[in-house]
């Protein structure tokens, strides 16, 4: 089958709307999930960490040196923890999450617009003529 | 229409207002989106900023237009974000020394998958649009 292509009649490039809505659907659904897989490689310290005061503290830096480091050592770990706990835990990661779901569209907005630009008509040809029908 | 035009209002959402400690909070620190309730309150906009005035049958035609390319930059913008989530699993895998766990590669393989599927699909949605061949242009006529 060919690939699905839409036209306008104005001479303006739209980008696919069929792919446009899929690629946004696919991202909004499967954005937690990415959320959750990264939040388990992380581990709990993306909520129990000290803060940047405890980290410039001559005496607590020495105990965060020793304590959180693992396969690296704790100020690589930590910046990476940092980050990832502002991306998937904290109030930038709410905000990152809502977007996903709701800005530029919302997952039934994206669902609707891929059943309408699909055109089932070639699809449905085919099984026919694959079941021996027409 | 100018940010500073008379009676243009915009009240600021709090959401993320205040001064984040860069050390936990490395992105919300430094970058601020703001998000506003934008109120026209008799505002004067002159016919040269007004697209559609009366003409109710073009009206879905202009809003499905903003949607569609609305849409193309919703996922464009947040492949950098994916790869962000993509990075920080193996970058945290190893730190934390597990890098080598199947079940931490099988996680992996799905962050791969889910980052790769979006931006192949969002770069043919725009390689779909088609070219004109007479100027060069993108045309959805040559689709």
């Amino acid at each position: 089958m060919r690939p699905q292509r839409h036209r306008r009649s104005d001479g303006i490039a739209f980008p696919d709307p069929l792919l446009t809505n899929i690629a946004k659907w696919t991202f909004a659904r499967d954005y937690y999930p990415a959320v959750e897989r990264v939040i388990d490689l992380a581990g709990g310290l993306l909520v129990t960490g000290l803060g940047g005061a405890d980290w410039a503290a001559e005496q607590v830096r020495p105990y965060m040196e020793k304590y959180f480091a693992a396969a690296a050592p704790a100020e690589e770990r930590l910046a990476l923890v940092n980050l990832a706990s502002a991306l998937l835990a904290r109030g930038y990661a709410g905000y990152q999450g809502v977007l996903a779901v709701h800005a530029e569209g919302s997952i039934e907005a994206e669902k609707l617009m891929v059943y309408r630009s699909y055109d089932p008509s070639a699809a449905r040809a085919y099984a026919r003529k694959l079941a021996g029908l027409d | 229409m100018p940010v500073a035009t008379p009676g243009l209002k915009l009240f600021c959402s709090d959401f993320l207002h205040g001064t984040d400690d860069p050390f936990t909070q490395p992105i919300s620190s430094g970058r601020k989106m703001i998000e506003t309730l934008t109120v026209f309150e008799d505002v004067f906009v002159p016919w040269e900023r007004v697209f559609l005035a009366g003409d109710v049958g073009r009206a879905d035609r202009i809003a499905l237009g903003f949607v569609e390319y609305h849409r193309l930059t919703a996922v464009s913008y947040k492949l950098p974000l994916l790869d962000a989530l993509v990075g920080l699993g193996f970058a945290l895998a190893e730190a934390n020394g597990i890098a080598r766990a199947s079940h931490v590669r099988e996680k992996l393989t799905w962050l791969i998958t889910y980052a790769e599927s979006v931006r192949a699909l969002i770069a043919a949605a725009c390689d779909r649009s088609g070219i004109d061949e007479a100027t060069g242009s993108p045309s959805p006529t040559r689709c």
